[in-house]
């Protein structure tokens, strides 16, 4: 009895991904948090001074990057678990390829938008 | 081979969700997944949020949105989509070096997410209104 061998391995980089994206965003979320709770008087300006400091900006990028990684990873295993022929029959195909594009899309302006906030400031 | 494979592709699969009795691990395990749909989604209010906070025009406009209760509610949904996604997170990656892998501590383990995500959610909540 032959098995059929699966043809692309990015599943390990995928749950490697997940992983490590995981704990960059944990700790901007704290970072934030720790802004947000120890912060005098939360204004456009405090926020302005925070966010716009050379180490935040940096931050910033990487939890952006890290965002998109793993918002990719997560909604793919979505679409591959329920977008199925068990589902969605013979549009099955079509349907994840409209998902993912949509999900690729989606992803790419919150990018563009939130590297135009980080270069703004 | 052939008839391996026609054999595999009747196989028959009995899977109405509705009829299930889901254990609470089931549930923590599938709120996991839907809050990290709903920060996706809601990472456009987050990011409309931040675009006005750090505009000197945009300010104005941040503090009209945030005296209405429905951006102050989506806000603070979005803070608990958030903290149980971050809890649950937290529980999956002790799962992932073994810990916790009974189903008693399991079971324990999904109480505690529950608990500690829904305190830190009302803590937040509390604060945002005060």
């Amino acid at each position: 009895m032959s098995r059929v061998q699966p043809t692309n391995h990015w599943g390990v980089t995928g749950f490697l991904t997940q992983r490590l994206s995981s704990l960059l965003l944990a700790s901007y979320a704290l970072c934030l948090t720790g802004f947000f709770l120890f912060a005098t008087d939360v204004d456009s300006e405090t926020l302005s001074e925070f966010f716009g400091n050379v180490f935040m900006k940096g931050f910033s990028f990487v939890a952006l990057i890290s965002f998109v990684a793993h918002a990719w990873v997560g909604l793919w295993t979505i679409g591959t678990d329920y977008i199925r022929p068990h589902y969605f029959g013979r549009f099955a195909a079509l349907a994840r390829m409209l998902y993912f594009g949509l999900v690729l899309v989606t992803l790419c302006g919150q990018a563009v938008w939130w590297l135009l906030i980080i270069i703004r400031l | 081979m052939t008839n391996q494979v026609r054999q595999h592709r009747v196989r028959p699969v009995n899977l109405d969700l509705f009829r299930f009795h889901f254990p609470l691990t089931a549930v923590t395990s599938i709120t996991h997944r839907i809050t990290g749909v709903a920060l996706f989604l809601g990472m456009w209010v987050l990011l409309y949020f931040l675009h006005l906070a750090l505009r000197d025009d945009g300010s104005e406009r941040l503090s009209v949105l945030l005296e209405s209760s429905w951006s102050k509610g989506m806000l603070v949904l979005l803070v608990a989509c958030a903290v149980f996604h971050l809890v649950a997170g937290a529980k999956h990656l002790l799962m992932d070096w073994h810990i916790g892998e009974s189903l008693k501590a399991a079971r324990m383990m999904s109480w505690s997410a529950w608990f500690l995500s829904v305190s830190l959610t009302l803590l937040v909540a509390l604060a945002f209104w005060w």
